[in-house]
């Protein structure tokens, strides 16, 4: 899976996703995919990441093309930066 | 740009008596932008591609569910606010309506009825086989989806005739013929007022109000209760929210996934090759299951409407047109899914739109049916279970839903 131009620049590692908590619908897609690694929550039936697990990159990024509602993204990547990492550190620098 | 020197009519229903019709399909999907189809009571533009379905399906700001309707054709607006549930809403509504309802369909409360989905599984095929075949759709298609969902809500089981009743009644209401008189069930209620037209809609409202009664008094872990006590910020459901949801899930949690598990056993029966390749390398099931929704695409349309001017592949849409998102063609989209004709039971990535195109009003139930089906597959996996098909399925003559109305199944083995 390299459909993702913003993926390949960086280099493999373990990942971290982010849930957008407006657009998850609950319905799980991706706690089916990676049950050790995503939740959906029962009070609020909004998916997170459980806290203390990461997945490599390669399937972290499956999660951001399967999910139906577009409300999954790359957070942190182990021992590189995001784009938005960089991005909020060039904003911080301006 | 290329213009359409023909109009391809694909809403009639017979069109669909032999399957999805996917040459007409094929030929829309290669005009650029979308087609303008004409339609009594107000054409509709067309998106037969999976891009502009995608699209259209993510964008419910532009594109409504709120107005007009979200079948084909328009309801008047008394109509409309009568029958309004979480598939006919838009934002705030709708996002206040689905997570109260969410709730009760994340992925660890549908597991929790895991096991019970399969004794049902279980006794429907041993039937089957028992009886050496016979018609599929009668004895493992209808009754397994009816069963479960039934047993998930809580249901009593001795009301379990009356509602699969009913809910037959609805997935008539789908088709051009009615078979119940306007007052049965005691209805007073206008038809036009009522889901699908049908005086059963009236039968589910009372029955699911009833159930409500008894369950606010005596509370047990299913879905009824957990729908009635869900609370997001201190909210509940209304009585008639609650009462549109009931009958909502009683017949989308139904008639979509007879189709799936009709199309499935059709499809392998076909395919004894790639039946073979599941048997040899079960852990295949879960893409097995996908290729098998898209290959089924139950629910072969939704509609929205433009709520303001927009474009969409070059095409201008001007507020108030009807925009019809087409599954049955996305799912076939070549420019998406190499060799689409082919079922493929390893097909992965395979982002088909059987649950709808994505966003906010992806299908609640996605979980569920996807569990269904694979405990059905595994169940058959299990017993080694050979079909074939003996003479031609009897197809549901509508434009909405691929449905199965009977099909003769052999057990080759
Ligand atoms: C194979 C089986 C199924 C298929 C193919 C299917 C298909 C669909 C589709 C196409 C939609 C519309 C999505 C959209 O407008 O974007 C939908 C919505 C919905 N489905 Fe399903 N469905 C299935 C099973 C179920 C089950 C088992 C349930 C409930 C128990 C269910 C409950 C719902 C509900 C409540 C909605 C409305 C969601 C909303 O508007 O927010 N479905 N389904
Ligand atoms: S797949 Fe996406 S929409 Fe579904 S629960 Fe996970 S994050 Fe939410």
């Amino acid at each position: 899976m390299t459909n993702d131009t913003k993926g390949e620049s960086l280099e493999p590692g373990n990942a971290r996703v982010v849930v957008d908590q407006d657009k998850c619908v609950g319905v799980g897609k991706c706690e089916m995919l990676e049950p050790e690694a995503m939740e959906v929550d029962e009070d609020t039936a909004i998916a997170s990441m459980i806290e203390g697990t990461v997945l490599p990159l390669e399937r972290a990024q499956k999660l951001v093309t399967e999910c139906p509602s577009s409300a999954i993204s790359i957070g942190d990547i182990e021992g590189s930066q995001t784009s938005q990492n960089v991005e909020q550190q060039n904003a911080e620098e301006r | 740009m290329t213009t359409v020197a023909f109009v391809p009519d694909v809403t009639t229903s017979d069109l669909y008596l032999d399957g999805i019709p996917h040459e007409t399909f094929a030929q829309m999907r290669a005009v650029d932008g979308l087609v303008w189809h004409p339609y009594e009571g107000g054409g509709f533009w067309a998106a037969t591609r999976h891009a502009d379905v995608l699209t259209i399906s993510k964008d419910s700001e532009r594109f409504s569910s709120a107005i007009g309707h979200t079948n084909l054709w328009d309801l008047e607006a008394d109509a409309l606010e009568a029958r309004r549930s979480l598939i006919d809403s838009d934002a705030p509504e709708h996002t206040r309506l689905r997570r109260v309802v969410s709730k009760a369909f994340t992925p660890k409360n549908i597991r929790a009825w895991e096991e019970v989905t399969r004794n049902i599984a279980v006794r429907c095929l041993d039937d089957f086989v028992a009886q050496g075949g016979g018609d599929w759709v009668d004895l493992v298609a209808a009754p397994v989806p009816i069963n479960v969902i039934l047993t998930i809500m809580g249901v009593p089981l001795e009301d379990a005739d009356l509602l699969v009743e009913l809910s037959n009644y609805l997935v008539e209401g789908t088709g051009e013929t009615q078979s119940l008189a306007p007052d049965a069930f005691g209805n007073t209620t206008e038809l036009r007022l009522l889901p699908f037209n049908s005086p059963a809609s009236h039968a589910l409202f009372e029955y699911g109000g009833k159930i409500r009664e008894v369950r606010e008094a005596d509370p047990k872990e299913d879905l009824v209760t957990r729908l009635i006590f869900a609370e997001i910020d201190g909210e509940r459901l209304t009585k008639s929210e609650y009462q549109n949801f009931f009958q909502l899930v009683v017949f989308a949690g139904n008639e979509t996934t007879r189709t799936a598990m009709s199309h499935a056993a059709m499809a392998l029966a076909a395919n004894p090759h790639q039946w073979q390749r599941l048997l040899d390398d079960p852990s295949m099931i879960d893409s097995a299951v996908e290729e098998l929704l898209r290959w089924a695409s139950p629910v072969m349309h939704m509609r929205r409407t433009a709520a303001v001017d927009a474009e969409v592949a070059g095409t201008a849409i001007a507020k108030g047109d009807k925009v019809v998102m087409w599954y049955s063609s996305a799912n076939f989209d070549e420019a998406v899914f190499a060799d689409p004709q082919i079922l493929d039971l390893s097909r992965d990535p395979n982002p088909h739109f059987a649950f709808g195109g994505g966003g906010s009003h992806y299908c609640l139930g996605a979980f569920l049916a996807r569990m269904e089906l694979k405990i059905l597959l595994e169940e058959m996996i299990r017993r080694d279970l050979r079909l074939s098909v003996v003479g031609e399925p009897v197809r549901a003559p509508s434009n909405f839903v691929q449905g199965v109305l009977s099909v003769d199944v052999e057990i080759t083995k």
